[in-house]
């Protein structure tokens, strides 16, 4: 039986460049998206650590250009990868914040925070960016949230998602489920649809976001969201539209004024922020200009670019995304023609030309653009966290039965080859059994590695982990040996083997491997994330009562200048006032980190309510 | 059949899993059918349909018994063994199959439903 929940549970679409947070309203039988406090619907995935402060979401990314190397974002990107990962690589040359090697090959991020350099790894900061949602989520509920269901791309790997699952641990949620984001933008899309759906529905979902590119077909019929296939590529979106834009303006910057910018991180976050829009607006505009004045070297950037222009850098990567569809249908054994809806997702799933290559693909059927491609992924997520939660008695009936994206299986002998025990696209939870034979006479023990993905070679896939079963009877090659694998709903796998005479067994939860993080390093993370929560507020506190006393040297000065006041002033009375403005004054604009601000406003309190009231 | 499974010992249950992967696998299609609640030559909509009608009340993350893990697996094995075969897939793949799908039903709560006449009460 699944875990119930009790309390607050929202759902959380946590987004390579954008994130967004929803619940589920029992009274209105709907979900909310919640905005945050700047009034947006979806908050940036950005971490930004300066001399004074954390700043997450909006206030992060409005500052970036002026300090890029303490601006993290695209932490999606690192998260469950290791470093030597030639994507990794990739994405680094691009990135102005640095990367280093840690423990275990894990990529830890470098920022100077209040002066000292601090290591961070992907987990922290996307636990961070969670902390923020859940804030957004609790400011509006007027309630504290623990429990979440976040959302990952359905063609992530275990490690990946495991690494998504301990970031919201870090950030104190109760992760209650991690479910994929085109299934949860089928929810958000079929419970609406579901009223009139008296036939099977073939269902695609087209989810091409800032990072992420997924596409999964589902079938819906009498209330049950069967997944038939999903595919993807953890690594096309958005980003990279504006990755081969800026390639574009740097390589023509250095053609037209002879000086290379790749180098310089400001000039280039400016780039990209230009780039950014540039691509949006193309959405709708055949033509977008570029300006950006001293972008480097005092130089401007002024230069065009047209929609055509803008689809050929990027047609390699459209086509791509077209595959990935082709794909999956011949995965789920679907013909195109008998998909009845095809649901855009995401953000860049706004791009003209990636519309008219999927209609084209689909034999020009119109494609579905009646939910929100920035916000279904989150409102899918907090139905599937109502479903998940005891307290909510009239959440909708749905089932949704998921697939592994990946195959999942062992490495056998000769010649190191990866033997499928669960085939990717199979229905979880599932349990699979499968006979296996000693490959050599008189073995007492054998290795059973663990593997997830497509490669022939078992070592070309991922390890998730390996156990040994010894103890094996003397007996000549061949000897039989049998291998479990036990899928659950939430996705965890759990192998276990055993010997037909059943001398000897053994298993594994593939649940910690060597790359995640370990019970007691969360802990210590979660700490820490206490005291960033802490620093935070002791910011904010200080920062207002800065402001607090600004506000009343303003104050006495205009009091100071009112003749009704001055003339009831006697000239000692007069010069005290002066002195302690002027120490304020001082206060404020000089080096205020380690003093006690508050002191210093009860003492100008003290010197200038004493003389107001004698004035009275 | 009337020691419960969990008195059975890991010994027995090994011994079991190794009796059940040499069972015909004739009589483990039949079996899936009566999983499935559905009579063998049902077409594959009514197969289906069976299928969602179980999810909706077993699937782990609607049913509330101690029970309904096990169950769905084995609904979802048999599903999967019912359907191949109705689409005429290769052999091999069904044994494969039909060898997980007997073994799932090791579990003896299961087994004795499934072999009882009246299985339907096995709900309870």
């Amino acid at each position: 039986m699944a875990k119930r929940y009790q309390g607050c549970a929202v759902g959380i679409d946590l987004g390579t460049t954008y994130s967004c947070v929803a619940v589920w309203q029992e009274e209105h039988q709907r979900a909310e998206i919640i905005h945050n406090d700047q009034g947006n619907r979806t908050t940036p995935s950005c971490v930004a650590f300066t001399d004074k402060q954390r700043l997450i979401g909006d206030a992060a990314k409005n500052q970036a250009a002026s300090n890029p190397t303490n601006t993290i974002f695209d932490a999606k990107r690192l998260i469950g990868r290791k470093y030597s990962d030639s994507i990794i690589k990739n994405d680094m040359m691009l990135w102005p914040f640095k990367v280093i090697p840690g423990v275990d090959d894990k990529p830890m991020i470098v920022v100077t925070y209040k002066g000292q350099e601090k290591r961070l790894c992907a987990e922290e900061i996307s636990s961070m960016v969670l902390t923020k949602m859940r804030d957004i989520a609790e400011a509006y509920l007027e309630s504290p949230v623990n429990n979440a269901v976040i959302t990952v791309p359905a063609y992530f790997s275990d490690s990946q998602r495991k690494a998504t699952k301990d970031a919201g641990a870090i950030a104190g949620l109760n992760v209650m489920r991690i479910i994929n984001e085109p299934t949860a933008a089928a929810f958000a899309y079929g419970l609406d649809k579901l009223a009139d759906c008296k036939e099977e529905r073939n269902i695609f979902i087209f989810d091409l976001g800032g990072g992420t590119f997924d596409v999964s077909l589902l079938t819906i019929k009498d209330k049950v969201f069967e997944v038939k296939a999903t595919a993807g590529n953890t690594h096309l979106g958005g980003e990279d539209f504006d990755n081969r834009m800026v390639n574009y303006f740097v390589e023509e910057f250095k053609r037209k004024n002879n000086v290379d910018i790749s180098g310089n991180s400001k000039a280039l976050r400016r780039l990209r922020s230009a780039c950014e829009r540039a691509k949006r607006t193309l959405s709708f505009a055949f033509d977008t200009v570029i300006e950006i004045d001293a972008l480097y070297q005092g130089i401007d950037l002024y230069s065009s670019l047209s929609r055509a222009k803008f689809e050929e850098l990027n047609m390699e990567l459209f086509r791509n995304c077209m595959e990935t569809v082709d794909k999956c249908l011949i995965d789920a054994k679907i013909d195109r023609s008998c998909i009845h809806d095809v649901v855009l997702v995401g953000g860049s799933s706004r791009i003209p030309k990636v519309q008219q290559l999927l209609q084209e693909f689909f034999r020009g059927k119109d494609l579905c653009k009646s939910i929100n491609p920035d916000e279904a992924v989150a409102y899918g997520a907090a139905v599937q966290a109502a479903l998940l939660t005891e307290d909510i008695k009239k959440a909708p009936e749905l089932v949704l039965l998921d697939v592994t994206p990946l195959s999942l299986g062992i490495g056998t002998t000769p010649g190191d080859l990866m033997d499928v025990v669960i085939p990717r696209n199979t229905t979880i939870p599932k349990k699979m059994t499968k006979r296996y034979t000693t490959p050599e006479d008189n073995m007492t023990s054998v290795c059973i590695n663990v593997y997830e993905g497509e490669r022939t070679r078992a070592k070309d896939n991922n390890l998730l982990g390996w156990f040994k079963l010894s103890g094996l009877p003397h007996a000549p090659r061949g000897h039989p040996l049998y291998v479990c694998f036990d899928i659950d709903a939430d996705g965890i796998l759990n192998v276990s083997a055993w010997e037909e005479t059943n001398c000897c067994r053994n298993e594994i939860t593939i649940t910690n491997d060597n790359e995640r993080l370990s019970a007691k390093e969360i802990q210590r993370l979660i700490e820490e994330a206490e005291n960033y929560k802490v620093e935070d507020a002791n910011f904010l506190e200080k920062a207002n009562a800065l402001s607090d006393l600004d506000r009343y040297v303003y104050k006495m000065e205009k009091a100071l200048k009112d003749k009704d006041i001055c003339s009831k002033l006697c000239p000692l009375d007069k010069e005290k006032i002066e002195s302690a403005i002027a120490k304020a004054r001082n206060l404020l604009v000089g080096d205020n980190q380690q003093r006690e601000i508050k002191e210093f406003e009860n003492f100008l309190k003290g010197i200038f309510e004493p003389i107001m009231a004698k004035t009275k | 059949n009337s020691w419960s499974w969990m008195q059975l010992g890991c010994q027995e249950r090994k011994q079991k899993r190794l009796e059940i992967c040499c069972s015909s696998s004739s009589s483990s299609l039949t079996d899936c059918y009566k999983t499935l609640r559905v009579q063998p030559g049902a077409s594959q909509s009514e197969v289906k349909k069976a299928f969602r009608q179980l999810a909706l009340q077993y699937h782990p993350d609607v049913c509330r018994g101690s029970k309904c893990g096990v169950q769905f697996h084995q609904i979802n094995q048999a599903y999967d063994v019912v359907m191949s075969n109705l689409r005429g897939e290769s052999n091999e793949m069904e044994m494969e199959m039909h060898e997980a799908c007997e073994d799932d039903a090791g579990i003896d709560e299961a087994m004795r439903g499934m072999n009882d006449p009246d299985w339907d009460l096995w709900e309870e």
